[in-house]
């Protein structure tokens, strides 16, 4: 089973963030992988070894700054990625999560598509000659494109296809059989796996948008289920366990499905015995040099991509209302009783009400009111902090 | 002039008319927050002269259900009863949103940003091929250029949403309809049930896709027991504790002794002003999960983007740095004090007083202070 995580690049740090016209310049931050995204990967990681396949990271962003992420991804011992494939281009700049997600969902897409493709040639090349079929066999087994069930060359992984096949045990027509169910199953048996929102945008809404544009796509309905906080294969289905409110739900879902994850997901251990079965569905491993794909390759719908595919326009930013005036207990200034409106060099000030603070006012005009202020205390707050309550 | 590359305008968008509401009725417990969405609803009603309409959901949905989104400020109510529909399916519920918005064409739509809000409006919005603006606090009517189609648009939705960049981000949705959103809980409150309030109750037959059943199954609901902190919501007075209560200048720090700290100060509002206290935590307090503190301080408690948004008179934030996602939940407290030992912290910026001091010196002499003024 081909198992999707999708990854985001988001700004390191918060304080100090780019943005012009409400988008995000990711180019010229820091980024780093979306702190919700490291569940998913675990998560993904998980129905790998538990049905076997291979974990592939699908992410959207300047390649520059993604590309570092993938690595430590594919560096890492447990739950690392094995493919991974970036989508780069400045046509895809400016996405809201509609065109965010057609875009996600057309990388998956073009990742089943590959694999569909090699079956396809596998398929082809086992009407022909053994010896050819033996040897297009090993070369996908090498490029990461065909599973051990068709060809391998660990010990542990004995009869495939193309073994039984030189041993006479099948024939021709069952290995083409065989092929046809694993092309079907690329297609009708994947899942994607992604965080349950970013830490940045905080929208939920790529999880649910890519289950509809795969669905939109592929032509089927790919149910999706947010937030969830277990997950486990079970005879082809999922079985996910979710929060709705103050209600826990859980549910069985049909592949290909869509998780997001909760970040209260813990993985549980697998048994050997599982890890047995799902090795023959497993790919020879980690392709580390990490894929650009730009529009050229993907080849999407112009008007779905990108700003022009955005239905949404991000206004001009508003800062929060600051309180003007902040007091500081032990050091602020405030006026003891209600000033009148009295002028300084020309310049109108006032008029000052009981408990005003005098902090920023110039030098001189402090001058004029000296006398009527003083230390802002304990006892002062709270009496401010009373008339509020009663 | 040829037609600009983009996703096209939603046909005919000047026949769409009202603000509609999606009411989350599950398991049959109606959600509270669905009064807090009408009330946003109305707010844009009266700016557009428009009707309000909320779509509710279920199966042999109470008609006491019903009348009271009416009394609550619906002026229809749009209900999808059918025995198929009785648990929340993103897929089932999802075809029946999109489908009786694109038969009747609302203008704006409005969801709540809580779980199922999250989990359902970005498939309608999908699937109408229109925009969905997330976690809105507010809403305003606005204009807006929008470059791709190099065009000025007046009288759009403004979709206020906190956004990091910004602070606030208003977003628009301007040549698409419905205007989809969700709204953050906290930020309307529900309008008082008026029962001599008439609307009119529309009900659509609908038949639910077998493979919609079929690809999402639901097992098994079971309820969790009532949530902690939700005393948050209707406190006047709230102590929000950070992660400065492991951060003593002087001394061991003892968390256990801060929360204590706390909790006198609500005892002595609560019993001589018998005003409504209740102690919060940041989330960086909450993930600590810190000895001594875990029973309380519980995720339940957390104040912030992903917890809870409060709205008391005086909110005391305790040995908080004011991360944005706390300020959030924070904005619609009346009067902020800011217990910090660093002046620059950035919760200064919403504070309306600040004491610069270690919180385990600064929560006792507030407390002597409260004791004094109020004998």
């Amino acid at each position: 089973m081909l198992v999707f995580a999708l990854v985001k690049g988001v700004p390191a740090n918060t304080a100090n963030v780019v943005s012009v016209g409400g988008i995000l310049r990711r180019e010229q931050m820091d980024i780093v992988m979306n702190p919700y995204d490291r569940k998913t990967v675990e998560a993904a990681d998980y129905l790998k070894r538990q049905v076997g396949g291979k974990l592939v990271a699908v992410s959207m962003g300047p390649h520059v700054k993604i590309i570092p992420i993938m690595q430590k991804l594919f560096d890492a011992e447990v739950s690392g990625i094995d493919e991974a494939y970036i989508l780069s281009d400045r046509k895809f700049a400016g996405a809201d999560t509609l065109a965010t997600s057609y875009t996600l969902a057309s990388g998956v897409k073009k990742v089943l598509d590959i694999h569909a493709q090699a079956m396809d040639k596998l398929i082809e090349a086992s009407r022909g000659p053994v010896e050819e079929f033996e040897k297009l066999s090993r070369d996908l087994y090498l490029s990461n494109l065909a599973p051990n069930y068709v060809y391998s060359d660990r010990p542990a992984v004995q009869e495939t296809l193309v073994a039984k096949l030189r041993e006479g045990k099948i024939s021709k027509s069952d290995v083409e059989q065989e092929l046809i169910k694993l092309r079907e199953e690329i297609y009708s048996n994947f899942c994607v796996v992604a965080g349950m929102k970013a830490s940045d945008g905080e929208t939920w809404n790529t999880g649910p948008q890519a289950a509809e544009a795969l669905s939109e796509m592929l032509n089927i309905l790919i149910p999706h289920a947010s937030s969830a906080t277990g997950l486990e294969y079970y005879q082809g289905s999922l079985i996910v366990k979710r929060r709705i409110g103050q209600f826990v739900q859980t549910v069985r879902m049909q592949l290909p499905a869509v998780i997001t994850i909760n970040p209260d997901y813990y993985v549980s251990p697998l048994t050997l015995e599982m890890r047995r079965e799902a090795r023959a569905m497993s790919f020879m491993g980690k392709k580390k040099e990490p894929v650009v794909w730009t529009i050229a390759d993907l080849n999407p719908d112009p008007t779905r991509i990108g700003l022009a595919g955005s239905p949404t326009v991000v206004g001009p930013g508003v800062d929060l209302g600051k309180p003007p005036q902040i007091k500081v207990v032990g050091k602020s200034l405030i006026l003891t009783q209600d000033v009148e409106k009295f002028e300084v060099d020309g310049k109108a000030y006032g008029p000052f009400k009981k408990g005003d603070p005098v902090d920023s006012l110039p030098d001189q005009v402090k001058e004029k009111l000296s006398g009527k202020f003083k230390v802002f205390e304990y006892d002062d707050l709270v009496d401010e902090l009373l008339r509020e309550l009663k | 002039m040829s037609q600009p590359l983009v996703l096209p305008d939603t046909p005919d968008a000047a026949s769409y008319k009202d603000v509609w509401t999606f009411t989350e009725y599950v398991e049959g417990e109606l959600f509270q927050t669905s009064f807090e969405a009408i009330a946003a609803a109305r707010k844009i009603a009266s700016m557009t002269n428009m009707r309000v309409g909320t779509v509710i959901v279920g199966y042999k949905i109470p008609q006491e259900v019903i009348d009271s989104l009416i009394w609550r400020g619906a002026d229809y109510v749009i209900v999808v009863d059918n025995l198929e529909l009785e648990r929340y399916n993103p897929l089932t519920y999802a075809s029946v949103l999109a489908g009786v918005a694109r038969e009747r064409k609302p203008w704006a739509f409005v969801f709540v940003a809580d779980d199922i809000g999250r989990d359902v409006a970005p498939r309608v919005a999908y699937r109408l091929k229109t925009g969905l603006a997330t976690d809105c606090i507010d809403y305003e009517m606005g204009e807006i250029y929008q470059g791709v189609v190099g065009q000025t648009f007046k009288n759009v939705l403004a979709q206020v949403r906190p956004d990091f960049a910004s602070r606030i981000a208003k977003i628009f949705t301007p040549r698409h309809r419905p205007q989809i959103s969700s709204m953050r809980p906290g930020y309307f409150k529900p309008l008082p049930e008026d029962r001599s309030r008439k609307g009119e109750v529309v009900r659509v037959q609908w038949k639910v896709a077998e493979e919609e059943l079929k690809r999402f199954q639901i097992l098994e609901v079971s309820r969790l027991p009532d949530e902690e902190g939700v005393e948050l919501l209707t406190a006047d007075f709230v102590i929000g504790l950070g992660l400065g209560v492991v951060r003593r200048t002087k001394g061991e720090p003892d968390p256990k002794l801060a929360l204590d700290l706390a909790m006198k100060i609500n005892e002595l509002l609560s019993s001589r002003l018998k005003v409504k206290t209740a102690i919060g935590a940041s989330r960086a307090l909450v993930w600590a999960e810190i000895r001594g503190l875990k029973d309380f301080i519980t995720p339940g408690r957390q104040i912030g983007q992903t917890g809870k948004t409060i709205s008391p008179k005086v909110y005391v934030a305790a040995g908080i740095s004011g991360a944005i996602q706390h300020k959030v939940g924070i904005i619609r407290s009346k009067k902020i004090v800011a217990i910090n030992t660093d002046p620059n912290a950035p919760i200064k910026d919403m504070a309306t007083y600040m004491i610069n001091e270690d919180l385990y010196d600064a929560l006792p002499k507030l407390y002597e202070s409260l004791k004094r003024r109020l004998e």
